[in-house]
């Protein structure tokens, strides 16, 4: 191998080893403080289900900021500094945080909740979809490009 | 071998779109939910035991992970009931999520006060795909200039 192929690829390991540096590694419960984000779907003893964003999951209860878009059996009432989200007639506990137009204009709230972990009979976990989204569009491109480059600069 | 020299940006070119949809091949997790389920996380036991894992979800107050455990004499799949259960030295140590040439994919149930520390791996976008994808881009640009 010549020295200028064997200086290319010690620098593309260098530049992935670098680069796999930006992952992080959180706590699971601390993700909502630490800006992990990773989504929930669960499904309560009670039936209830929730979707949203996981904040907490510890060994004893999961937090999630749960998503409730209006419409149907979901309605967002009171006043903008004292709302509550309804649920087929009975309010949902936990705290409203924010209050949001989705992309096709319908209002939708974010609810802190906590669930215990031994009432939840079901849940499945997810990356979110920006992470997921990026994820590939990087290794479809980054890949092949620091190569593409290294190789280029090692030829000359 | 002049005519090659010069047509290297548009071998270069071409390179990087075959590489680029050759990647793409490998499927995106898309935009559905259901698609993009399991998110990795360190598991740290009671015991101080440690291992890389996918968090997939809760049942039953319990953890729900997917863990690759590499074949062995000790590893062994039996059907019972119409699933397929791993044991490792006799015991049972989970249902087979996927059996494959190297490894086995172990669906286990972990209870919350068996760990001590649960960590999830975020932001990690660079995996051994874009290493194999650079190794070859790079090796491909040696090999047509080489030519």
């Amino acid at each position: 191998m010549k020295l200028g192929s064997l200086c290319g690829v010690l620098a593309l390991a260098a530049v992935l080893a670098i680069a796999s540096g930006c992952a992080r590694r959180i706590p699971a419960s601390e993700l909502g403080e630490e800006g992990g984000d990773v989504e929930i779907r669960l499904t309560t003893a009670a039936g209830e289900q929730v979707g949203g964003r996981l904040v907490s999951l510890s060994s004893s209860d999961v937090v999630v900021d749960a998503l409730y878009a209006h419409g149907g059996d979901v309605s967002i009432e009171g006043t903008p500094d004292r709302r509550r989200v309804v649920v087929d007639g009975r309010d949902v506990d936990g705290q409203v945080l924010a209050v949001e137009r989705t992309p096709e204009g319908r209002a939708q709230a974010t609810v802190r909740r906590t669930f215990s972990l031994n009432e939840i009979t079901s849940a499945e976990i997810a990356r979110s979809r920006r992470e997921a989204t990026l994820g590939t569009l990087i290794s479809q491109v980054a890949g092949p490009a620091i190569g593409l480059l290294l190789g280029l600069l090692v030829q000359g | 071998m002049r005519s090659i020299r010069a047509c290297k940006p548009v071998l270069a070119v071409l390179l990087a779109a075959l590489l680029a949809m050759g990647a793409g091949c490998a499927a995106g997790p898309g935009a559905r939910f259901e698609d993009r389920i399991g998110v990795p996380v360190r598991v740290t036991l009671a015991d101080s035991t440690s291992y890389g894992a996918t968090l997939v979800g809760l049942k039953e107050g319990a953890y729900l992970v997917d863990r690759e455990i590499p074949k062995s004499d000790e590893l062994v799949v039996v059907r019972s009931g119409g699933q397929d259960f791993v044991e490792e030295n006799g015991r049972v140590v989970g249902t087979a999520v996927e059996i494959r040439d190297f490894d086995v994919v172990v669906r286990q149930s972990v209870p919350p006060q068996a760990v001590t520390d649960l960590s999830v791996r975020t932001d990690a976008y660079f995996g051994w795909g874009t290493v194999i994808a650079a190794g070859l881009a790079f090796a491909l640009v040696i090999a047509i200039e080489d030519i």
